[in-house]
C-alpha cells in the first residue's frame, strides 16, 4: 500500500512539536508495512491535491496565520473538494480554526476562514493553557496540551471530537473538545497529539486507505507510546 | 544613603549568613525577601551605583557569554558583580546585588555584569537602565512561559527604544533586526563559508518569513537555526553591517580569527563561537584592546554542564546541557554524532524552570542521531523522550531513576559517557555526582 501526505505550511503553522503529528504517522505507517511519503507545501507552491489521501495542518502564531490567510483562500475550492472526497486529516489549533467560517484574531482583526468545517472562532479574552484531559466515544480518552484564546463554536450540525474532562477544549465553557467531520480531526490539543493518542493515527491511516487496519499492538512504537500516555493519564 | 535601605540590606545579609549556617543554599530567597521589605530596593541600588552596568540576554548562550566577560573583566584586576543562571530573574539577580553591595548598601565595584532571562528583560530593563546591553539570539525556548517568540522581540523592542545605552547584538538574528536604542548598535556575526559547517538535517527557522513583507527570509551562509548571513528578494531584510565579524573557523583545532585577528580557545561547538564573539565585541567596546583578550581566551573554562568534564570510577563523564531545540540540534550533531561516546544518556525534566511542556522534543532533530550509540532516556518525563526518539526511529532504555550506578551502568572502566540533560535535570546530575 502506499500513501501520500500532505503538510500544510510546515515552516509557519508548527508551534509545541505539530510536526511530531506527521513524524508519528510516517513511523506508525511502517508499523503497517505501507509506505509513506510527505511533501511539505509552503506560501506561493503549486498544489495538487488529487494526489493526497492524508493531510495535516498545524497551529501557528497570530501572525503566522495572517501570513498564510490569503494565500489559503486559494485554494479554497480544492481543499473543499479533497475533504468531500474523504481525504483524512489531522487540523491542529490554527489548523483546525481556518477550515471554519472565521477566525477572530487576539489583535481583534479577523480572518476569514475556508467554511468547509461547521465551526467558527471568536476571540476569546481568557488566554487556555495547560493540560487537556477529554473522553470520546470513537477514541476513549485522548490527552494533550492547549494553548489558544480563541473560543471556537461548532454549529448544530458540528459533533464534537470528544467532551472535556480536565482543561477547556473547544471554548471557555470547557464541555467539548475539536471536531470529527468526515475524515477530518480538528483539535486544540498540542504535545503534539498523535504520539500520545495513537489509536487516532490508526483511525487517520485506516480511513486513507480505505479499509480499517486491524490494530498492531506489536511493535515498539505501540508500546512506548502507550507506556508514556499512561504516565500521563496517571499524572493528570 | 537612605538609613532603610542600609537597614534592608543589613537585615538580608543578616538572614543570608544564617540560612548558610544552618545549611541551606540560597540564591533567590535573600532577593525575594529584599523585596518584600522593599520592592524599589532593586531601583536603589542600581540607582546609586557609579560604575558600569553590563546586561547579557538572549535564548541561548547567557550563561557562557556572561562568565567570558566576567573572567576576562577579573582577570583585567577589575572589581565585579555577576550573577548565575539560576538567578536571572529579578529576584535573583537582586539577591546578588544585594550579596556584593557593602554593608553601607553600596555597590562599589567597577562593573555590575548581569545576566538576565530575555522576558524579564523585556519587563525590567528601563529600571536597570544599563550602560550596555548585549543581546545574543532569539528562538524558541519555553513557549508555554514566554508566549510567542515575535511578540517577545517586540516587547524588548519596545522597552530599550528610549535607553540612552549601547546596544550589542547578534546581526546573524534576524528577530533582533529591529531592536534599537538611542545610539547606534553594535553589530557582530559569522563571515565564513557555513559549507563547512555539518549540516542537523531538516533545521527549524523560528523565523522563516519576513513579517511585514511576508517574503521568504533566505541566507547567503547559514551559521545554526535562523542566524545567518540573511536577506529577501525585494531586500526589506538583510543582515546589517558587521562591526564585529569571525572570519575564519576551524572545527578540528579550535582556531579562530574576529576582524582579522587569530584567536584560541578550549570552548568547541558553533555556539561557543557565537559566545566567544559576542564578548569580544563587548570588550572591545568597553575600550579594552584586542590582545588583551587574545592572551585571555585560551585559558577560559566554561561554566558548569556547558560540555564539561570529568571523571567518575574511571570513566569520562562529559556534561553538555541542552534545554531548547538549538541547543540539542547543536550537541546532536557536534557531541553525540562525534561517535566518542559508548554510553549515551539524555535526561528531561519538566519543572518549572525547564518548562512544564516538554514538545519541544519534537522540534529537535533527533532523527539525524547516528543510530551506532549506546541510548538511554531519563529525567521526569523519561518516557515522552523515548516515545520521541522511537518515533525517530532510534531504540533506547528507560533510565529508571538517577543515580551513580545507572549512569554508569554497562560500561567499561575508560569509557566516555555522555550526559545531555536540561537545566533542572543537570543540577540532579551534580548532586548525584557530588558536585
Amino acid at each position: 500500500m502506499k500513501l501520500k501526505l500532505i503538510y500544510l505550511y510546515p515552516e509557519i503553522m508548527n508551534t509545541y512539536g505539530d510536526r511530531g503529528n506527521v513524524m508519528l504517522l510516517e513511523a506508525r505507517a511502517k508499523d503497517y508495512g505501507i509506505e509513506i511519503s510527505t511533501d511539505y507545501y509552503t506560501l506561493g507552491d503549486q498544489l495538487d491535491l488529487t494526489q493526497y489521501q492524508l493531510l495535516f495542518f498545524g497551529g501557528g502564531q497570530d501572525k503566522g496565520q495572517n501570513l498564510i490567510a490569503r494565500d489559503l483562500m486559494y485554494h479554497k475550492a480544492q481543499l473543499s473538494d479533497a475533504v468531500k472526497r474523504g481525504i483524512a486529516g489531522l487540523l491542529v489549533c490554527g489548523g483546525y480554526q481556518m477550515l471554519g467560517s472565521e477566525v477572530g484574531l487576539a489583535d481583534g482583526g479577523v480572518l476569514e476562514g475556508l467554511s468547509i468545517l461547521p465551526v467558527k472562532t471568536l476571540v476569546g479574552k481568557n488566554r487556555k493553557i495547560g493540560n487537556l484531559l477529554v473522553q470520546s466515544e470513537q477514541f476513549g480518552s485522548l490527552v494533550g496540551f492547549e494553548n489558544h484564546s480563541g473560543n471556537t463554536i461548532l454549529d448544530q450540525s458540528g459533533k464534537a471530537l470528544a467532551q472535556t474532562i480536565k482543561g477547556y477544549g473547544n471554548n471557555d465553557s470547557a464541555i467539548d473538545e475539536g471536531i470529527i467531520y468526515r475524515n477530518l480531526i480538528g483539535t486544540y490539543m498540542h504535545g503534539p497529539f498523535l504520539p500520545k493518542n495513537i489509536q487516532v493515527a490508526d483511525w487517520l491511516l485506516s480511513r486513507a486507505v480505505g479499509k480499517d487496519l486491524l490494530t498492531n499492538t506489536q511493535s515498539s512504537l505501540y508500546k512506548v507510546s502507550i507506556s508514556a500516555r499512561e504516565s500521563v493519564l496517571g499524572a493528570l | 544613603m537612605n538609613p532603610s535601605i542600609i537597614l534592608t540590606v543589613w537585615f538580608v545579609k543578616i538572614f543570608t549568613v544564617l540560612t548558610k549556617l544552618f545549611g541551606y543554599q540560597a540564591s533567590t530567597l535573600p532577593g525575594l525577601i529584599g523585596f518584600r521589605l522593599d520592592s524599589q530596593l532593586l531601583d536603589k541600588l542600581i540607582k546609586s551605583y557609579q560604575g558600569k552596568l553590563i546586561l547579557i540576554s538572549g535564548t541561548n548562550g547567557k550563561t557562557t557569554t556572561t562568565k567570558l566577560i566576567a573572567d576576562f573583566l577579573s582577570s583585567s584586576g577589575k572589581t565585579l558583580v555577576t550573577n548565575s543562571s539560576g538567578s536571572n530573574l529579578e529576584r535573583g539577580i537582586l539577591a546578588s546585588l544585594i550579596k556584593g553591595s557593602s554593608w553601607r548598601a553600596k555597590l562599589e565595584q567597577d562593573y555590575l555584569v548581569i545576566e538576565i532571562d530575555e522576558a524579564e528583560l523585556a519587563r525590567i530593563v528601563s529600571r536597570l537602565d544599563p550602560n550596555y546591553l548585549l543581546v545574543t539570539n532569539l528562538s524558541r525556548d519555553q513557549l508555554d512561559r514566554y508566549g510567542e517568540i515575535d511578540s517577545l522581540a517586540t516587547k524588548i523592542g519596545g522597552a530599550i527604544r528610549s535607553l540612552d545605552c549601547q546596544l550589542i547584538i547578534n546581526g546573524d538574528d534576524p528577530l533582533l533586526a529591529s531592536l534599537k536604542t538611542t545610539k547606534p548598535a553594535i553589530y557582530y556575526g559569522f563571515s565564513f563559508d557555513s559549507q563547512q559547517l555539518p549540516t542537523s538535517g531538516s533545521e527549524l527557522s523560528d523565523i522563516p518569513y519576513d513579517i511585514k513583507t511576508k517574503q521568504k527570509i533566505k541566507y547567503h551562509n547559514r551559521y545554526l537555526g535562523h542566524l545567518g548571513d540573511y536577506y529577501t528578494d525585494s531586500h526589506s531584510l538583510t543582515r546589517p553591517k558587521l562591526d564585529y565579524h569571525l572570519d575564519k573557523l576551524d572545527l578540528e583545532t579550535g582556531k579562530l580569527q574576529i576582524n582579522h585577528q587569530p584567536l584560541d580557545t578550549k570552548l568547541s561547538g558553533v555556539y561557543n563561537y557565537y559566545n566567544i564573539l559576542a564578548s569580544y565585541s563587548l570588550i572591545c567596546s568597553l575600550g579594552y584592546n584586542d590582545s588583551q583578550f587574545q592572551s585571555f581566551l585560551p585559558s577560559f573554562e566554561p561554566a558548569p554542564g556547558r560540555s564539561q568534564s570529568l571523571r567518575l570510577d574511571g570513566r569520562e563523564l562529559t556534561i553538555a546541557l541542552a534545554k531548547n531545540p538549538v541547543g540539542m540540534n547543536q550537541v546532536i550533531s557536534y557531541v553525540i554524532n562525534s561517535k566518542q561516546y559508548q554510553k549515551v544518556i539524555i535526561l528531561i525534566n519538566d519543572q518549572i524552570a525547564d518548562g512544564r511542556d516538554v514538545s519541544w522534543l519534537y522540534d529537535c532533530d533527533f532523527q539525524t542521531v547516528l543510530p551506532t550509540t549506546k541510548l538511554f532516556a531519563g529525567g521526569l518525563r523519561a518516557k515522552d523522550l523515548r516515545l520521541r526518539l522511537t518515533v525517530a526511529g532510534l531504540e533506547s532504555s528507560l533510565l529508571e531513576k538517577l543515580d551513580k550506578s545507572s549512569l554508569l551502568a554497562k560500561t567499561d572502566p575508560d569509557d566516555r559517557i555522555l550526559i545531555v540533560p536540561n537545566y533542572t535535570a543537570m543540577q540532579d546530575v551534580f548532586e548525584v555526582i557530588g558536585q
